[in-house]
């Protein structure tokens, strides 16, 4: 039976060409689809769970409320995690971590070796976290303050293997051991390093690291099992509320924090990747609702891919008519027939399967660009995949061939050999059923196209908008390491005797990267009177240290004031310069000559004036409102040299940046980048989404033109011998191409009706995301209305055409 | 052998009701080569499809083997055709996915019969139908008396009680028709009782008993040869 089914199925696609290509692709193309965005979201839901009990693993992370500030951020103050370690070892093991924030170079063997990601973390780090150690020395790994962690691919680097531990390697004149070579962090974690150093050797340098002061730890813990979780979680909120106690009294005449509510968040590891969205984050993570919207995506498409076959395969029944009357009156039951059809089905949907493995592996290349991944085929094997394909190829085998299973499992015997079948003719519902199957193909499409046009406008905007300075010719060279920032006078010297250099400066970020929050004091704040009500004289500012020239280079306009110049030499050391917002946000009235104070990590509080105000320009994404920022000159906190070029002979100009940088930085290594492209990565995220939108656009459009061909098929099939006596009677070739693309044109009108509503709420909240947005305006739907409108009559004239064009005496015979 | 009593039959459209059969009793003989004749549109198919059991009346009785079967559903409709029916249509009505071989073969694979035994019957069907030398070939490679002949050896293959044959001949040249009809008259006289729909009177000729239907109505039978005197 099995065998003479195959057959007959095998016979019937190869005989049907167009109709076997075009379900078996469709198909295809959705598995694939489905396929890369389940590898895709597999991935993001596996970050940090390779970690030993990540379960109970959390972030330990501060929540506060009070009069209209929320502050959530990723990292704590040291005192609180050393407090962990050392009075609540019952409950927990915690390990502090602190990003370098100007990664130095390690120098061995002779070779050197420079990573933008390096960590000081607690003795206690391999207690929280089970990075993978490839060769350690016996004992400790990070008591001792020189004792430093190596990835395997910095010890490769140097020494060429990753037996490397207990070898010696020179950071900043200074020596270190390698008490262990671990391998590389994964490229699902959270965080990333190649070097840790000991956070002892961090106490020798500054004594503040386990009492109060900046927030600036990362405070891992892993309780040693829920319980115990919830207890400690329990305890630290007690002490808290009761700290927070004080604060109130204290605070009940000046109402500086009117309303102040505090939490201990206890943040999963494996929810910081797709989740937190908290200040300071180590990188930038992913996006939950992404996850959301491409899931839902990945659905529609799987559904578009089924409803083709559906309307194929009940469309094609026609043809298949006479074989199931013949089968039932040789014996067939509706049972045989039912298991035939779903058979065909299923081995359809393998077919496509194999199809679009294939597809899935060619696209890879392009995929893993897009979305910033690192994904193969490899990672189908896995249980999840399996469990991911097996239940897909069922599911889609189900959805797809249960209908027409049903649909012609009951064709009747008699009707079928004698009256000839006239499809549907008597099968209203099933007529209806088939368009509701178009509408809803088409009002997916449609919903996909506006989005995919409105987002590309956006980004389009954020393109071209104004964002306050020019960031074109902006080479960006980054510094590693404190004694880069101690040549950098000399160098900056040379670099501008450069022909094509138009001018050098030292900065701690570039546009584009996340700048820091600091704490800063303005004296005069706290006694202006707002309203009878005393103001803290705190503020929270986001801080950019910079050369004189930085401002001039980029273009940067000042408002009010000036900004600094080399002419005042005490610019250096008591001069700050604040942004528009600044001003806006905490009320400075007449800012020009205000007292301010910056103390974060100096023995001695630097006090300077505010000598100018820069108008805003966007040193952020448009996703956010221009922070306040504070600018001041304050080279130990470096990173990077700005040059901005004239962009004439550009490598000959870059050659010879190089040779001045080897002239004065012998050991560091030379690396450049452009500002212009660095910048754009800020919309790394949101290109990304576009780029999926346009992708699945085009093929839910492709899908839905498939399953329109399929229905046009149907109707003209079914219309044959109107048609013919159309023609007979006299009806031209365009009228009769009119009175059948009639019906599809109100298909695709409700389509557009339908998708409109879901469309326009979810790009509202998409926009609101941007603090500088585009309006939603009509443009969108109204395109996506007539590109679909083409799309779908092109399809059906398609069909329409050779039907209307085929010789009437011949299909009124075969009727 | 098969009995038929008041059968009645009305098909229903959204206005029109068109009653394709009227109190029609009648009885078949085992054995017997029994033709129905009438213009078109006279019910002739129509009772041919509840006798083959492809159908229900509206009305009436139909024994079936000694079984009144005229409530029967589908299923257990399937259940006795397989077992006793074997069917020849007007145009053939092969599969076209299906080789010679692979057409025959299908009411011996419903039936449930085992793979070697299968090929046995078939292979001797086909031999008997002259059509063996044809087995691999498709459908739409043979000519009308050929793919006639593929239909009865898939009609006799399964040595059913009965054939119903409609309008056997109707699409194919005289010659050919004349071999289909010399076929079907030999299987009559192997025993198998035959129920066929004509036009032709040269067909019928064939037939022990010709039944005339007009209007859905028996309106004479003729008896061409003693059936009694046969058997």
């Amino acid at each position: 039976m099995l065998n003479n089914i195959i057959k007959t199925t095998s016979r019937f696609i190869i005989k049907n060409k167009v109709y076997s290509i075009i379900n078996i692709f469709g198909l295809a193309f959705g598995l694939a689809t489905s396929i890369l965005i389940f590898l895709y979201i597999h991935d993001e839901l596996s970050y940090d769970k390779f970690h030993k009990d990540y379960q109970n693993i959390y972030r330990l992370q501060e929540e506060y409320k009070y009069s209209d500030q929320h502050q959530l951020w990723a990292t704590t103050e040291g005192v609180l995690g050393y407090n962990l370690i050392t009075k609540y070892s019952d409950y927990a093991n915690t390990c502090r971590i602190l990003d370098i924030f100007n990664p130095p170079s390690l120098f061995a063997n002779k070779s050197s070796a420079s990573e933008r990601k390096m960590i000081y973390a607690d003795s206690t780090f391999f207690d929280v976290f089970s990075f993978p150690i490839l060769n350690r020395t016996e004992g400790s790994l990070l008591h001792k303050s020189n004792q430093i962690l190596v990835s395997k691919r910095i010890a490769t680097r140097l020494f060429g293997s990753t037996l490397a531990a207990g070898n010696k390697v020179e950071v900043d004149d200074r020596t270190y051991v390698i008490s262990a070579v671990f391998d590389d962090v994964p490229d699902n974690s959270h965080f990333h390093f190649d070097v840790v150093f000991s956070m002892n050797k961090l106490k020798e340098e500054w004594e503040k690291v386990d009492s109060a002061g900046p927030m600036v730890f990362y405070t891992y813990l892993k309780v040693h099992d829920a319980s115990k979780g919830k207890e400690l979680q329990a305890q630290l909120q007690k002490i808290m509320d009761d700290d927070l106690k004080k604060i109130l009294i204290e605070d009940s005449v000046e109402h500086k924090f009117a309303g102040l509510e505090g939490k201990y968040l206890f943040v999963p590891i494996s929810d910081i990747h797709l989740k937190s969205k908290a200040e300071k984050e180590l990188e930038s993570n992913g996006n939950f609702e992404h996850i959301l919207i491409y899931l839902t995506i990945g659905l529609f498409i799987l559904i578009l891919a089924a409803i083709n076959y559906t309307n194929l395969a009940t469309a094609s029944s026609i043809k298949r008519a006479k074989e199931i009357g013949i089968r039932k009156v040789m014996g067939a039951n509706a049972g045989n027939i039912f298991i035939q059809f779903i058979s065909e089905s299923f081995a359809l949907v393998l077919a496509s399967l194999l199809i679009s493995l294939v597809l899935v592996e060619l696209s890879f290349p392009y995929f893993n660009e897009f979305a910033g991944k690192n994904l193969t085929l490899g990672q189908l094997l896995e249980k999840e995949s399996l469990i991911y394909l097996i239940s897909v190829v069922i599911g889609l085998g189900i959805l797809s061939g249960l209908y027409p299973s049903l649909f012609m499992s009951r064709y009747k015997t008699s009707q079928v050999l004698n009256a000839k079948l006239q499809a549907g003719k008597n099968d209203l519902l099933n007529l209806f059923l088939r368009r509701i199957l178009v509408i809803s193909q088409f009002a997916i499409s449609i919903f996909l196209t506006i989005t995919t046009i409105t987002v590309a406008k956006q980004l389009r905007f954020i393109q071209n908008s104004d964002i306050g300075f020019n960031k074109e010719q902006v080479v960006v060279l980054p510094l590693s390491g404190r004694n880069s920032i101690k040549y950098l006078p000399e160098l900056k010297n040379e670099l501008l005797q450069i022909p094509g250099i138009e001018s050098v400066s030292g900065t701690s970020n570039i546009p584009g990267e996340r700048f820091g929050v600091y704490g800063v004091r303005m004296p005069d704040l706290g006694e202006e009177n707002d309203q009878n009500q005393r103001r803290s004289d705190r503020i929270g500012v986001r801080m950019l240290c910079a050369d004189y020239d930085f401002l001039n280079a980029f273009g940067f306009e000042m408002i009010k004031g000036r900004t600094f110049s080399i002419e005042n030499s005490s610019d250096s050391s008591e001069a700050f310069i604040i942004n528009e917002s600044a001003v806006a946000k905490y009320k400075i009235k007449d800012p020009i000559g205000k007292k301010m104070i910056f103390s974060y990590a100096l023995k001695e509080p630097k006090v300077g004036k505010i000598i100018g105000i820069v108008k805003d320009f966007h040193y952020a994404s448009f996703h956010t409102e221009v922070d306040p920022l504070m600018i001041h000159i304050f080279p130990r906190f470096y990173k990077y040299i700005i040059v901005k070029v004239d962009g004439e002979n550009l490598n000959s100009t870059l050659a010879k940046i190089q040779t001045a940088w080897y002239h004065h930085l012998p050991k560091a290594p030379f690396s450049y980048s452009f500002l212009d492209k660095s910048y754009d990565n800020i919309y790394t995220n949101d290109k990304r989404m576009g780029n999926v939108f346009y992708f699945f656009t085009f093929i839910a459009l492709l899908l839905a033109g498939m399953g329109l061909y399929g229905l046009a098929a149907f109707i003209t099939e079914q219309r044959r011998a109107e048609i013919s006596i159309r023609k007979i009677l006299g009806a031209s070739l365009g009228r009769i191409m009119l009175t059948l693309t009639k019906e599809f044109t109100i298909l695709i009108i409700i389509a557009n009706l339908i998708a409109w509503l879901p469309a326009w709420y979810f790009l509202k909240n998409w926009l609101n995301d941007f603090a500088i947005r585009i309006e939603l305006g009509f443009d969108g739907f109204v395109l996506a209305a007539l590109f679909s409108l083409t799309i779908g009559l092109l399809t059906v004239s398609l069909k329409t055409y050779i039907a209307a064009k085929s010789n009437p005496v011949e299909t009124l015979k075969t009727d | 052998m098969l009995k038929t009593n008041g059968l009645s039959k009305t098909y229903r459209n959204a206005e029109v009701e068109t009653q394709a059969l009227q109190n029609v009793s009648l009885e078949v003989k085992e054995g017997e080569f029994v033709a129905i004749m009438g213009p078109s549109g006279c019910g002739k198919t129509t009772l041919l499809n509840i006798m083959g059991l492809l159908d229900n009346p509206n009305k009436g009785e139909y024994f079936f083997l000694g079984q009144e079967t005229s409530k029967f559903n589908e299923k257990k409709r399937a259940q006795l055709r397989k077992k006793n029916i074997g069917y020849i249509f007007q145009n053939f009505n092969l599969i076209d996915e299906l080789n010679v071989y692979e057409n025959v073969e299908l009411p011996l694979i419903y039936m449930g019969i085992k793979g070697r035994e299968r090929k046995r019957k078939v292979l001797s069907a086909l031999e008997k139908m002259h059509i063996l030398h044809r087995k691999y070939h498709f459908p739409q490679q043979l000519s009308g008396g050929q793919q006639q002949r593929v239909a009865v050896a898939r009609a006799v293959v399964g040595s059913p009680m009965f054939i119903l044959a409609d309008e056997p001949t109707g699409n194919l040249d005289s010659a050919h028709g004349e071999e289909v009809m010399r076929t079907l008259n030999d299987l009559n006289k192997e025993g198998t009782t035959i129920l066929m729909v004509t036009h032709s009177q040269r067909d019928a000729s064939y037939a022990n008993r010709i039944i005339r239907l007009f209007d859905g109505q028996i309106i004479n039978e003729n008896i061409l040869q003693s059936f009694t005197k046969k058997t």
